[in-house]
This record gives structure tokens, sequence and C-alpha cells, in this order.
């Protein structure tokens, strides 16, 4: 494993320009152009992260904790380095494995070995990788011959079979959770476990979004509460949760 | 181990680290160019000749709009035919990947969400797939050779940079479209409508010769859908080209590339955002 996997923000905002339906259209900005009328037509500004400062190190177990609208999902894309941040510094060392929107890349139409196949190529794996990794996936599944048939002929738990085999068999020295995933019937559902517990343990770091404040407490040992965009507090697992719980007790 | 950096403050060369980017996926052409094979092969897994069925559509096109419109020009359908069919099979690449591209960041929306990933891979993604299906047409124009029989002739080799050319400026035209597109979402119907609209104005059911001596003839010289087709269709027919036609052509590879590689270098990592 790796010691040395970290990440650094420093000062880190993200804005996002909400845009309404005529901010999106450039016919009516041509029209308030050409009609000299100067109101605002700025576009509504959402500040979805502000200011932003995090120090993780490896054997960080970092919880998220926050209300629904708080940020975590936009401060996890920008650890997985699906947004660009609009201000401020990132330094992310190891490879991250982000397990969330987990279904994006697969095809209805595709069999299942097919959609090993594309996912793999849409997260950026080489095709022999993917090759190597086919007969283990194929196995984790469970679903035998099931895989040679389409995407659409499967049901929902067979679907979330492969889509969680597909997703775990790459490795990361960062994981990162928006919550925690569950799939499947009680058999699977324990061998998902086990297996995103091995992960997670042979991981350098781990970031979980949640609300499931067991789960938070058996895995996490550290934690951040976000507040608007805003970090509030940092600090151990059972002091944050204390100040969050607490904080949605009297609220 | 894997790193990234990001650094707001110190910028550094933006255009620079943008063309990097691009080269990069362009040259993981395993990954876009697997996809975009997988693309066609699962639109048409429900048929039995797949992909050529757009192809035997397009062949009934030129087949009955071309004896028709050789009718009405009162031209032999011989001499008509050829310029008609290679034309449109040239036209619909343009037309299929601009329109194509304008959609290409909404399109992907989810995808670019959920992955990190550049998002010249979509875009790449989307050319391979319509140059595959482009293909696939090619074989109307061997069908032209032999049924015709029209003379080949070693000019047909011209095809390679006259479609590298084409290429360049499909590439930057997407780029640059596909951002406008998803900041102003108003913006992909009148592309449509403007395509149609030049698709006339661009000598595909006329000729050049047809026109020579009208007010009409200007608009083959400037029309850069004109020129860009030309340098395409006229190889392909064995056609000689002339040196005018290379360096308009370039010209416009050289701005769309400029243009296509700014908006990269400016917006790719707001285009997220906009989704």
């Amino acid at each position: 494993m790796s010691p040395q996997a970290h990440i650094v923000l420093r000062n880190v905002s993200v804005n996002f320009p909400v845009l309404s339906f005529r901010d999106r259209s450039l016919r009516s900005r041509f029209v308030r152009a050409v009609t000299l009328r100067r109101e605002a037509p700025r576009p509504h500004i959402v500040s979805a992260l502000n200011d932003i400062n995090l120090d993780i190190r490896a054997g960080d177990r970092v919880a998220i904790v926050g209300a629904n609208g708080a940020g975590k999902t936009t401060l996890l894309r920008v650890l997985a380095g699906i947004y660009h941040p609009t201000v401020g510094d990132v330094d992310v060392l190891g490879r991250c494995l982000s397990l969330f929107d987990l279904s994006a890349g697969f095809d209805e139409e595709a069999t299942g070995y097919e959609n090993i196949m594309r996912r793999g190529l849409v997260i950026g794996a080489r095709r022999t990788e993917i090759d190597a990794r086919r007969a283990e996936i194929a196995e984790f599944t469970e679903l035998g011959d099931r895989l040679d048939l389409p995407l659409r002929t499967y049901s929902s738990g067979m679907m979330l079979r492969l889509i969680f085999a597909v997703a775990t068999a790459v490795e990361g020295e960062i994981v990162l959770l928006d919550e925690w995933i569950g799939v499947g019937d009680q058999q699977f559902r324990k061998k998902a476990r086990q297996r995103l517990d091995e992960i997670v343990a042979r991981a350098g770091i781990l970031v979980l979004a949640s609300h499931d404040i067991d789960l938070i407490k058996s895995t996490c040992n550290r934690a951040i509460l976000l507040q608007e965009g805003r970090i509030t507090a940092a600090g151990t697992t059972d002091e944050i949760l204390g100040r969050y719980l607490g904080g949605e007790a009297r609220a | 181990m894997q790193r990234r950096k990001i650094r707001n403050a110190k910028r550094g060369n933006r255009i620079q680290s943008a063309a990097k980017e691009i080269l990069a996926q362009a040259a993981q052409f395993d990954r876009w160019g697997t996809l975009a094979l997988m693309d066609i092969s699962l639109r048409y897994r429900r048929t039995v000749i797949g992909p050529l069925w757009i192809t035997l559509t397009l062949a009934a096109t030129i087949v009955s709009v071309g004896t028709v419109y050789a009718a009405l020009f009162k031209q032999e359908i011989t001499g008509f035919l050829p310029p008609f069919a290679v034309g449109l099979i040239v036209w619909t690449l343009i037309a299929t990947t601009l329109q194509e591209g304008s959609n290409i960041f909404v399109a992907s929306g989810h995808l670019i969400k959920a992955v990190p990933a550049p998002l010249i891979v979509h875009v790449l993604q989307m050319i391979a797939r319509n140059v595959l299906i482009f293909a696939h047409h090619l074989v109307i124009v061997v069908l032209l050779y032999v049924v015709m029989p029209w003379p080949l002739h070693w000019n047909i080799m011209l095809v390679v940079p006259g479609f590298a050319i084409l290429l360049v400026v499909l590439l930057g035209g997407s780029v640059a479209l596909g951002m406008l597109c998803a900041r102003f979402r108003d913006i992909g119907s009148a592309i449509v409508s403007g395509l149609q609209f030049i698709f006339f104005l661009t000598p595909i059911i006329w000729t050049e010769d047809s026109v020579r001596g009208t007010a009409f003839h200007w608009l083959t010289r400037v029309n850069p859908f004109a020129t860009l087709l030309d340098l395409v269709r006229k190889p392909l027919l064995s056609q000689p080209t002339d040196a005018e036609q290379w360096l308009l052509g370039l010209a416009y590879a050289i701005a769309m590339a400029v243009i296509g590689l700014g908006c990269y270098a400016r917006y790719r990592h707001r285009v997220a955002y906009w989704l």
C-alpha cells in the first residue's frame, strides 16, 4: 500500500451559475442587447462550496456529514476531479476510486460482458487491463451465462450485482463514497459488504459522505461538518457527530 | 503514483495544457475507438445487415433524388449521379458530426458529472463513430466506379490530406459548438436549421458548372462548406483539385483548430457546471 497518499485543499470554492431559461437563451441575450436594456442579466450564482481547507493524510477515514444540500456531493466531486474549483488549490496524490453514480456508462442494449468493457473504458482503463479482469468480475457477479444477455433483460438486483462488481474491480489509494453501497439479496449483500470492507481497508484514504450514524462511527476516525458549503467543524468522529446531532435536535 | 494538482492562482499556460490533454487522449485511440465501435454495433444489434441500413437508405435517396434532378437539370445521369452521390455522402458526415457535436456535452452530461475524464474523449468518440459510418457509405463510391463506369485516377490519393483537413475542422467545430450549446440551450435547433440552409447553398444537388457565370458562382468559392466538401469529394471522384481550394481548406483547418483549442483551454472546466 501507499502510505504517502494525501489530499490537500486550500481555500477551495465552487460557484455554480444557476442558469434560468432566460440565461440559457442566446436569443434573449441578443434581444436585451439590441433593445439596450441594461438591467442585470447576471445569472444567479450559488456558492456550493466556500473556502474549504482540508488536509487528509494516509490512514485517515473521513466522514462528511451535513444536511441535504450542504455540499457533500459537490465536495466529493471536487476530490474526484469532476468539478474544477472556481477558486483555490487542489493537490490529490493517489488514484481516486470514486464509488458514486456507478451506473454511468452502462448500456441497456449491450450484454453483461460488453458492459464490463464499456464501463471500464469509460473510467479510463485500458482494454488489456479490462480483459485481464473480466473473468474475476464475472465470477464475483455469480451471473454465469446471463452475462451474455443484454442488460435490459436483467432484473434490478442482477443489474446492481454487475454494476457493483465492475465498479469495485479497480484499485485506488483513495476511496470516495457517497453513501455506502448495499446491493442485492442477503447473500450477495454480505459478499458486497465484505468486498467494500476489503477495499476500504486496503485504501490509504477513505472519504465517506453519509447520513448513517452507526456506519460512520464504525468506519471513520475523523469527520467534518458541512453547513451551506462551509466546513463549520472538523475533528474526531464522536465530537463532530455530537455537534451535528445536537444541532439537529435543537433545530 | 498518480497526482492531480490544480492551482487556480497560478494558471500557467492554459493553451499548452489543453493541447497536451487533447493529444494525450487522441493517442489513446483504443479507448474511444472501441467505444465508438461498440456504439455502432449496439445501435444496430437487432438488425441483420447492421449499419449498412443507413448506407442502404442513403443509396435509395441518391438513386431517387439523383435521377429526378438529373432529369430536371437535363443532365446525363452518368455525369450527374457520381458527384451528387459522393457529395451527399460527405455532407452527411459533416452535418451529422456538427449536429451531434453541438449536442455532445449535453448528451454526455450524466457521464461528465459521474466520471472524471477529459471532455475531449466524448468528442473523439462521437467523431470516430461518424467516420466509421462514413466508411460504410464508401461501398456506394466503389459501386459508382464499377457500375457507372467512372474513370479511376491517381488523384484519389489526395483524399487522405483532404479528409485530414475536414477532420480537423469537424473536431474544432464540435468542441466549440458543443460548449456554446451547453451554455446556451437555444442554439441547438438553430444549428439544425442552419445546416439545412447551408445544404442548399453548397453545390451538392446542383453543380458548380450549372451556375457558372451567375451570381451564385461566387458562393462556391466563399462557402467554406463547399471548399471542405470538394477537398474530399473531388479526390474521391478522381477529379483534379486546385491549389486555391487547398490553401483555403488549410486556412479553415487552422482557424477551427485555433478556435476549438481556445474554447477547450478556456471553458473545459466550466462545462460540468453548465450541465
